[in-house]
């Protein structure tokens, strides 16, 4: 930016770009610290194995309380282990879980997120069936709307009194609003997961039956879609939560009912109906439970062989379980600790590492309290208002937080200092001097990054005259920037990064060199002239750089297939599949091989367009054909065999025996072969779309679409099911195709 | 001033060209009228509601940020690589209004190109027995967010094409701010497991949304008038 009109003066826009520029800043650094972390925790994984230690609570047939303690995970097979609760080794089986585990929310701490009010007026409830089903409200009333689902007319509405072909009037419709108080529509399946509580793994059943619980909670109706009915389930003492139970016990296995029983629970007992005739209810049975639950925000019931069971969550970690009788006394509780490795304090020594001291701070905040993170769906400030017992997110101890947030906030003064510094040594304002550097003490490392980016610090810059908007004039004298000119000139010799980086790209060029030269050799061995050899050794020159990035990543996907450890990571980053068999499944090496096909042609077309290198080309004592076989030859190898090698190597660890626990045959290779044979169609239409001359937004683009397009539809197109010979010989005389199409443009293209 | 529009307008009018099919596609999709099988996500069709979808929404906010990248990166980069920078500079006009032409002939068409299929949508949507849901015209909220969020897209991409950095470093950045924060604040109006502490009201919104626009005008303008275009 030299010769800019700079100032030294703080701007609104320097403050602008520093906001701006941290955003971006922050977002690179934490995509870096991601990238960089997986590879070292992969690194020192030992095995490739994916263990997850975590605690969680589920019940037996008998209502035997285990915790589900380690998966262990090998490509796509997982064990479970689970123990009881003095920590010895139980086995069961999916089906041996109990099937009664219900959880009761209280139905007002429900909210919706602040965001979401432009859905309240609306709410899909299901498809099935060729109709459609809305709850739709209409000021403080509502109704269920159901519409046909291909001709999108309204088949009718359903309120209180049922089904209606008209619009309902007001008074007909459910009551949704009163005194602030909402009605809770709720769906009689996974109640828990739809309230964000803790539990899951709960019985399911039909999407058609709702629940509309009035404000106050005095009538609650069931709503059956499919049937079009609604009934009173309950009118009476104010009921807090409702959900079904689906299943019935015939001997050790559960089997659904056909029509469920609701489970209503009230302040002081829960109820359990079932529809009867003539749009009524029946009570089944009536359980009242221990006076200490009648607080509890979510009531988790376990109907047991010996009696209910209660189970209350404290926290993320610890439960309270109390055997009851169904007259509410207990007869047995205990309180039991998970041993899951959930966050402790060593958790916030991370902190540190983001050199973000804002967002630092936000997550520390969060983890001291995590309820703030599990806010969805329910109102904690509620559910403490009226006096609940609600479970409480793991709350780890402030103390343990303050070293390691002092120790990013001192380590900011280094970024903050060091950025002053730089602000000086450039002759910068006072005021600026304070914007960055309390700025940097607020963005951390990404604000440092953001300062040194918001405007051009060449070493020499601070040689060049800084010219005043206002006068126009030097604002240093000639003595002072000849002093900052020396002092430009050393911190340069300093720069031990940049002499690193200038090291680095010097041997990469005496190994492209070599390369080269080695290349001119051996096409000297076998005949070829030496101005023939020379182009083969630069197309290999221009070429290596890519051949070399291209291997890298096919050996990080190989090392991710094979299992090797350190290469776990790549799944975070490009969702490599696992799969214990090879082959299986295709190898991911296709996406890896378009890009490099497609980058191979790109760079051996720009290197000469952009060197201007076409005109000093062609006026070589050789034939444009010659020329553009030779590009197009010397890509194809690199391309055949760099895209090759991945396979084999998969392939020859794959008939390994020992390494993976499934048979292996070669012909189980052949669509990875016929993947790779796809790809020169793509690379000799990208190269004729690079040296095509027409218009970008017309025809230009057409031959490597044309290539992809095949190595995309291929297997629409019924391809794959060819015999091999054919799909190779079609391929072949496509390849042909393009290359007279490149020999013709080659031909008659001018080149100014 | 008239002269500096149409100056814009014919720099890129295939970035509008494109935009109107891309917007043509997305409701000939959406309103059912063909089953082809390049339909933008999963699960959209003409029986389920766009207007409130994730994936839609989604779609929606992809295409319309790749519309506002290509006006701002277009808009800034012409001029230089026509070799036009010059010109333009030394003709009677200030640096200020050549940019802000530019500025604001981008912000509109983005805006419009951006309002267009929503607006269209909803307006056939509120049309009975077109779609199998009920509509309320508060269903537009996320659409019209997304819509006005691609002008700071717009903004940034256009700060990314002025600003002399390296484009594999520190040039692009700008482009990215308006996207992460747009990101979020999308999971916000969506999702229902965002913490509340970290999502703004919808007031919120578009005070951030505003503030953030003012802040690239502001720093375009300064790039502008720093930047040695020789």
């Amino acid at each position: 930016m030299s010769g800019s009109r700079r100032t030294t003066r703080l701007r609104l826009s320097d403050a602008c770009q520093a906001l701006l520029l941290t955003v971006a800043a922050t977002v690179v650094w934490f995509f870096a610290i991601l990238f960089f972390g997986g590879i070292v925790e992969e690194v020192l994984r030992k095995t490739d194995d994916a263990v997850s230690e975590n605690h969680s609570l589920t019940y037996q047939h008998d209502g035997f309380p285990i915790w589900i303690t380690t998966r262990y995970r090998h490509g796509i097979i997982e064990l479970t282990e689970c123990r009881d609760l003095d920590g010895k080794p139980v086995g069961m089986k999916p089906e041996e879980a109990n099937a009664h585990q219900h959880a009761l929310i209280d139905a007002r701490i429900f909210r919706q997120p602040k965001r979401h009010h432009w859905m309240e007026d609306s709410r899909h409830l299901n498809f099935e069936n060729r109709q459609v089903s809305f709850f739709e409200r209409t000021g403080d009333r509502g109704h269920f709307v159901i519409f046909h689902a291909t001709t999108r007319r309204r088949i009718g509405f359903i309120g209180p009194e049922g089904f209606s072909e008209h619009p309902l009037p007001a008074e007909k419709q459910y009551l949704v609003r009163e005194r602030g108080d909402q009605a809770a529509v709720m769906p009689g399946f996974a109640t828990a997961i739809f309230y964000g509580a803790r539990l899951t793994d709960f019985p399911t059943g039909s999407q058609n039956l709702w629940f509309v619980r009035e404000p106050g909670g005095r009538r609650v109706h069931l709503v059956d879609l499919e049937q079009r009915t609604s009934r009173v389930a309950h009118d009476g003492e104010p009921v807090l939560a409702m959900c079904f139970d689906w299943q019935r016990d015939i001997g050790q296995k559960s089997l659904p009912l056909e029509s469920p029983r609701i489970v209503l629970r009230t302040e002081t007992a829960l109820k359990v109906v079932e529809p009867a005739e003539a749009g009524a209810v029946r009570l089944v049975e009536e359980i009242r439970f221990p006076s200490r639950l009648h607080h509890a925000a979510q009531l988790n019931w376990i109907r047991t062989p010996d009696g209910p069971l209660f189970d209350l969550l404290l926290d993320d970690d610890r439960h309270q379980l109390i055997w009851a009788n169904a007259a509410g006394e207990v007869i047995r509780e205990r309180t039991i600790e998970s041993r899951s490795p959930n966050l402790d304090g060593r958790a916030f020594w991370m902190l540190p590492l983001l050199q973000s001291p804002l967002v630092a701070d936000v997550l520390a905040r969060v983890m001291v309290n995590e309820d703030e993170l599990n806010s969805d769906g329910i109102d904690r400030a509620k559910a403490q208002a009226l006096g609940l017992i609600f479970a409480r997110g793991k709350r780890l101890p402030i103390r343990d937080a303050v070293m390691p947030l002092a120790l990013l906030h001192l380590s900011t003064l280094l970024w903050s200092a060091l950025a002053v510094r730089r602000l000086r040594r450039f002759g910068a304002s006072t005021g600026e001097q304070v914007f960055w550097g309390g700025w940097i003490l607020i963005g951390g490392f990404p604000g440092y990054l953001a300062f040194r980016v918001h405007r051009d610090w060449h070493v020499g810059r601070a040689l060049l005259p800084v010219v005043t908007e206002q006068t126009g004039k030097s604002a240093h004298p000639t003595a002072a920037a000849a002093a900052a000119a020396a002092a430009a000139a050393r911190e340069s010799s300093r720069d031990g990064v940049k002499r690193l980086l200038v090291r680095c790209s010097e041997t990469a060029v005496l190994v492209a060199d070599a390369s080269a030269v080695f290349v001119y050799g051996v096409m000297l061995r076998i005949g070829l002239t030496p101005g023939h050899a020379a182009l083969v050794m630069k197309e290999v020159r221009v070429s290596l750089g890519l051949v070399v990035a291209a291997s890298i990543g096919f050996v990080f996907v190989v090392g991710k297939l094979t299992v090797s450890s350190g290469f776990g990571f790549m799944s975070q980053f490009f969702g490599i599949f696992e799969s214990t068999m090879p082959f299986f499944q295709m190898p991911p090496f296709g996406n890896l091989s378009l890009l490099f096909a497609v980058s191979l042609a790109v760079m051996q077309v720009m290197s000469e367009s952009r060197h201007e290198a076409w005109l000093f080309s062609l006026h070589r004592p050789i034939s444009r054909r010659a020329i553009v076989i030779i590009k197009l030859a010397v890509g194809l190898v690199l391309l055949l065999v760099t895209t090759a090698v991945p396979i084999v190597m998969y392939s020859l660890w794959a008939a390994r025996p020992g390494t993976h626990p499934s048979p292996f045959e070669w012909g189980m290779t052949e669509a990875a072969w016929r993947h790779w044979w796809c790809v020169p169609p793509v690379y000799l239409g990208t190269l004729l779309m690079m040296l095509r001359p027409a218009r970008w937004l017309g025809t230009r683009v057409l031959p490597c679409a044309a290539g992809l397009w095949w190595f995309l539809r291929r297997e629409a197109w019924g391809l794959s099911l060819w015999p091999i010979g054919w799909e190779f010989s079609v391929l072949l005389a496509i390849d042909a195709v393009f290359v007279i199409c490149l020999l013709l443009v080659i031909r008659e293209r001018e080149y100014p | 001033m008239w002269a500096l529009i149409q100056k814009e307008l014919r720099a890129v009018w295939w970035v509008v060209a494109l935009a109107a099919i891309g917007d043509v596609w997305l409701l000939v999709v959406l309103t059912g009228q063909t089953q082809d099988a390049t339909n933008p996500g999963e699960g959209i069709s003409r029986e389920a509601y766009a207007l409130t979808q994730m994936t839609w929404l989604t779609w929606l906010g992809f295409q319309l940020s790749c519309v506002a990248i290509a006006f701002g990166l277009v808009m800034s980069l012409d001029d230089g690589l026509r070799g036009t920078w010059g010109f333009a500079l030394y003709r009677p006009v200030s640096r200020r209004v050549y940019v802000g032409v530019k500025l604001l002939v981008g912000s509109v068409l983005t805006l419009l190109l951006s309002l267009f299929p929503v607006v269209s949508y909803a307006v056939w949507a509120s049309q009975p027995e077109n779609l199998a849901a009920p509509f309320f015209w508060a269903f537009l909220q996320p659409g019209l967010e997304i819509s006005g969020w691609s002008v700071l897209v717009f903004l940034g991409a256009f700060l990314s094409g002025v600003r002399p950095a390296r484009w594999m470093w520190s040039r692009v950045w700008p482009g990215v701010t308006p996207i992460v924060l747009g990101a979020w604040l999308w999971l916000g109006a969506l999702e229902p497991s965002m913490p509340d502490f970290v999502v703004p009201t919808v007031g919120q919104f578009a005070l951030i949304g505003v503030a953030l626009a003012a802040m690239y005008v502001v720093s375009i303008l300064s790039v502008v008038e720093e930047r040695d275009f020789a």
